[in-house]
């Protein structure tokens, strides 16, 4: 690996506890997931459930549209918080739940800021941030929670 | 009429034990490609050996620890029908998702899970009544030690 391979998945200053308060911003993920995509991410997790590829079956059901799987936008919020903190961040804790049904092929953004900051009993620094993923016309289909250590 | 029977509520308390099949660089792989999440931390495939174990993509402990069954055993949803209790049409849909990892996943790692069903509530929907099942599953290593823990709200209806 190059160290211009990590240089475009970090930001470009990496987030630290010193460079943090409650409130500060982390760089917006956009994400924009075609219908192969989410076949892909499904078939990677086994998750077989045909409201994720079968056109016919999703109709059927009230919905419009294939849906993206709530594990693929609870991963978008856990990249954006490693994007943000850098290589030495450790992913230790995600929440989140889906608010609104998310349709295939359409634009997503994911907003994170820092809700707490500070320092564990073992030294090392432990960031939490909240996260929204929203659709198009504005409305939230999942809310997100990432728990970061840092070294 | 309540979804909630009483042969549907014996269903809390109880748990399921279950294997994962081990971190594969093939299951990271296929994560890394699918997710699109191309983190240079989990492209770090080969170790030496006696270094420090390869961490892999936290999400990994869902996907390898999931059933693979024959298209013919799947529910009307396509999901596995599994241990669970089946209310109204037998359909799931995901809810709610927390989890804890006590350390980083890494390759090779093989986890063996507990499955308990916590709870059973009955909501009204808009569209529909509907039942949240409230899992906890924790997962251990293989030498025992913690390293995920999980609670999952499951939508039945």
């Amino acid at each position: 690996m190059s160290g211009n391979a990590t240089n475009r998945y970090y930001s470009d200053k990496p987030l630290s506890l010193d460079g943090v308060r409650v409130g500060t911003r982390l760089p917006t993920l956009t994400k924009c997931p075609s219908q192969v995509e989410v076949v892909l991410f499904c078939a990677a997790i086994r998750n077989f459930h045909r409201l994720h590829y079968d056109q016919a079956f999703t109709e059927e059901q009230g919905f419009d549209s294939v849906i993206v799987p709530g594990f693929l936008m609870g991963n978008w919020c856990l990249e954006a918080a490693t994007r943000a903190f850098g290589p030495d961040a450790e992913v230790c804790r995600l929440k989140f739940k889906n608010t609104a049904i998310a349709p295939v092929d359409v634009a997503y953004t994911i907003e994170g800021s820092v809700i707490s900051a500070g320092k564990q009993d073992d030294g090392r620094s432990l960031v939490t941030c909240d996260f929204t993923v929203t659709g198009p016309s504005a409305e939230v289909v999942t809310l997100g929670t990432v728990d970061i250590r840092l070294a | 009429m309540s979804l909630l029977t009483p042969e549907v509520m014996s269903w809390v308390g109880r748990s399921i034990e279950f294997w994962s099949d081990p971190i594969s660089a093939t299951e990271v792989r296929r994560f890394v490609s699918a997710s699109g999440d191309d983190n240079p931390r989990y492209a770090l495939l080969e170790t030496p050996e006696g270094s420090e174990a390869t961490p892999v993509p936290p999400m990994l402990y869902y996907a390898v620890t999931r059933p693979l069954v024959p298209a013919s055993e799947l529910a009307n949803d396509g999901t596995v029908q599994e241990h669970r209790p089946m209310i109204g049409t037998g359909q799931t849909m995901g809810g709610s998702v927390e989890v804890e990892w006590l350390r980083p996943l890494a390759l090779n790692d093989r986890l063996r899970g507990m499955r308990t069903l916590a709870s059973l509530n009955e909501k009204r929907g808009r569209r529909r009544d509907f039942v949240v099942a409230e899992w906890i599953t924790e997962y251990w290593d293989r030498e025992g030690a913690l390293v995920v823990r999980e609670r999952y709200e499951q939508i039945l209806f």
